[in-house]
């Protein structure tokens, strides 16, 4: 199979499996589950989501079946094009605080957790990155862009080259060369050509997606409370792994239970209603989310990679060509994007500004992960824009780590007494 | 689903059996033909008239989309906006005989701008059907680049004040019939329409490349431009609506565009500048796409076919205003 490196120089693949690791991995998730669980008045359709985090069944399910599996990061890999060639797309970047001493043995240790976190896995020969059989990668941040060399240890790389600056009619053409670059390679992958009736199903799968989960949105701005954002967070990071068609079936289940249990009415915002925009909150570092939840407050919305952004958006092609579908796939990806390795904040500012207009929110709380410096060199103009409106915000620095809970929870605390 | 893409279609489809047959379909009587320029009393342009027979349609007036007079006797209205400003520069009639349809042009004009090009104009119709034939057939697009775009502007402008410059200058008495004979109705000579219109219509195309005491030079130049003008306006089948990026109707009525009751608005904070405006738009402006602190959203060449509306992922993003009151959101 053909990858990105060469292998000019090589290195070993360094292997640690170790079970205490694993197992601690295992009891993290399924300690937050269980804590999931024990929401009050939670609707019967969640714990299908919990499965996927909790059991090994889809990642079984994955290794017999007869499609190829690529692993992704970030949100700029094209599942369209991922879908069209008949492979099933994992987004790998976890949240895992118990893998970084593993990735520390090779990785430096100044860089952002959500990176030494996913690449703890491969060394430990566990997660979900046992089941694919290739990864595409983007060059979003500079953690991710030199993490390719250290994974083509383990399986073959595609790297995406990610621009990075959003200018509609220079990057267009570029961006979409390397769209249909990264076509051409799957089309390797599979032997065979994508085409056109089978990326507009594809198109059509993912836009369907996405309004549903509008629809959901909508619902829960109103009725905050029927889905705990622990729990949105989960229906929207199980879509990483879950066979699609299936997920949207299930997540329609889901929609119809929240219309029926809006009619009573006792899901409304308690304390006062937040959103969190920053850097991505992963399963199980919910951290940040649970305090809250434990303070008495809702979180109401957030513009995160791994959250709202990552479901909203579609590809909305003029018209259904090939090429005007590649076209739709690239723009999709880039334009909308609030993801701060983007030379703008502008859009990204809207974006927050927007969510908090319409979600009503009382404060926002700027989830800086240490060490990721794209979100931190970004909070400075986005706080001075979100105070010149009347919104107050909190900046929390923390990592995937448990020792800060204490000292966010009396900083939230603070912050939430402060909201009038 | 893109509901204002099927209106647009409807409406269209309506608009080109209603210009090009519609006398003939409503069995509508010709009127008789007010030709004022007998009223001119000079000779030299008494001279110019010669019989033609496509004067026969049953309103003798004017709207400003080309409803062609090439349509000849199943055409419902005389011809298009130009080819009345240029028989006014020609021929100066007194006002109070052109007035009525003088101020019936003027009052479309201004209400609706270049709303007339999106969804009434049966030539850029006809250009979007070719589109649609290619992408049926599964062709690859080709956009116009930005300075291509520039050029083809600064042709349209060109072109616009040749059309009317020359309809006044060939009034003037001392410039010889030479000149007059073949620069009469320079819109026409260089229209696609003169072409395309009468192959749908089966009215006789005239091509006159000789003419008795005329400059044959300037025959076959116009001749050749418009040769261009119709290959341009055939390439739409690659390039979307290339003609009317040239159109010299569309100048004029681009100047009304800012002011019209029509109005496109944007909520500038909802607007995620996810860019499907800008590859949706036929005209390839992207001003929608770009603007972020006016939320007039107006652009001289948009021709109103609200297909950024309609595509827009963002729900009351951008709203279509007629007179305030909104029309379309998306």
């Amino acid at each position: 199979m053909k990858t990105d490196f060469e292998k000019r120089y090589q290195r070993a693949p360094l292997h640690r499996p170790a079970e205490k690791v694993s197992a601690r991995v295992r009891a993290a998730s399924e300690d937050l589950a269980a804590r999931l669980h024990k929401q009050p008045d939670r609707l019967v359709s969640l714990p299908y989501y919990e499965e996927l985090f909790t059991t090994e069944k889809r990642k079984k399910e994955l290794q017999i079946l007869n499609r190829k599996v690529v692993g992704t990061y970030c949100y700029f890999a094209p599942e369209e094009l991922i879908y069209a060639s008949g492979d099933v797309p994992i987004r790998l970047c976890s949240g895992h605080s118990d893998t970084i001493t593993t990735a520390e043995e090779l990785l430096p240790r100044d860089i952002c957790p959500l990176v030494k976190s996913s690449f703890g896995f491969p060394i430990l020969g566990d997660g979900w990155i046992d089941a694919c059989d290739v990864i595409a990668l983007p060059t979003s941040c500079d953690a991710k862009t030199k993490l390719g060399e250290y994974l083509a240890d383990y399986l073959p790389v595609w790297m995406i080259n990610l621009p990075k600056i959003k200018n509609y009619d220079g990057l267009k053409e570029y961006w979409l060369k390397e769209i249909k670059l990264f076509l051409h390679k799957l089309e390797e992958l599979n032997g065979k050509k994508v085409k056109a009736p089978e990326l507009k199903n594809a198109l059509q799968l993912l836009k369907r997606r996405a309004e549903l989960y509008r629809a959901m949105y909508e619902l829960r701005l109103a009725h905050p409370l029927l889905l705990s954002h622990q729990d949105l967070l989960m229906v929207v990071q199980s879509s990483f792994y879950d066979d699609l068609p299936r997920w949207i079936n299930q997540t329609e289940l889901l929609y119809n239970e929240m219309k029926k249990a809006s009619a009573t009415g006792k899901y409304a915002a308690k304390g006062k209603r937040l959103m969190i925009t920053g850097a991505p909150i992963i399963w199980p570092n919910f951290k940040i989310l649970n305090i809250i939840t434990e303070l008495g407050s809702t979180v109401v919305a957030d513009d995160m990679c791994a959250g709202h952004q990552r479901l909203w958006d579609y590809a909305e092609p003029d018209e259904w060509t090939l090429e005007g579908m590649l076209e739709a796939v690239a723009a999709r990806y880039i334009f909308p994007s609030v993801c701060p390795c983007f030379t703008t904040s502008y859009d990204r500012i809207d974006k927050i500004l927007h969510l908090a207009r319409e979600a009503k929110v009382d404060g926002v709380i700027y989830h800086d992960l240490r060490l990721c410096q794209i979100f931190d060199m970004e909070k400075d103009l986005v706080v001075k824009v979100l105070k010149e409106n009347q919104i107050p915000v909190i900046t929390l620095h923390t990592d995937y780590g448990q020792e800060d809970v204490e000292q966010l929870r009396t900083r939230i605390e603070a912050f939430l007494e402060m909201i009038l | 689903m893109h509901t204002i893409t099927y209106i647009r279609r409807g409406v269209q489809i309506l608009s080109l059996t209603f210009l090009f047959y519609g006398a003939t379909l409503l069995h509508l009587k010709p009127t008789e033909i007010k030709w004022y320029a007998m009223q001119e009393n000079s000779r030299q342009a008494t001279e110019l008239l010669y019989g033609n027979p496509t004067w026969t349609q049953p309103f003798q007036t004017f709207l400003p989309a080309r409803s062609c007079r090439f349509a000849g006797t199943h055409g419902t209205f005389r011809g298009c906006l130009m080819f009345f400003f240029s028989d006014i520069l020609t021929w100066r009639p007194p006002l109070g005989v052109v007035l009525p349809s003088l101020a019936l042009v003027v009052v479309l004009m201004v209400m609706l701008a270049r709303f007339w090009c999106g969804w009434i104009c049966p030539l850029g119709f006809m250009s979007e059907l070719l589109y649609e034939a290619r992408k049926y057939l599964g062709l690859k697009r080709i956009r116009f680049s930005a300075p291509l775009r520039n050029l083809l502007k600064a042709v349209g402008w060109g072109l616009t004040f040749i059309i009317l410059f020359s309809a006044w200058f060939i009034s003037w008495s001392a410039v010889a019939w030479s000149i007059k004979k073949p620069l009469y109705l320079a819109v026409c000579q260089m229209c696609p329409s003169k072409l395309i219109t009468p192959a749908l219509t089966g009215f006789p195309i005239m091509i006159n490349l000789t003419f008795p005491g005329a400059s044959t030079t300037l025959l076959v130049s116009l001749f050749v431009v418009l040769v261009a003008s119709t290959l341009l306006y055939f390439s739409g089948f690659i390039l979307k609506r290339a003609w009317c990026k040239i159109c010299p109707l569309g100048v004029i009525l681009s100047f009304f565009n800012q002011g019209a009751f029509l109005s496109k608005e944007k909520d500038l904070i909802r607007c995620t500048k996810c860019a499907v405006c800008a590859s949706a738009c036929p005209m390839e402006t992207s001003t929608v796409y770009e603007e972020k602190t006016k939320k007039y959203v107006n652009h001289s060449q948009c021709i109103h076919c609200y297909r950024c509306v309609d595509l827009c992922p963002e729900k009351k993003c951008l709203t279509v205003k007629f007179l305030g009151l909104p029309l379309f959101k998306s």
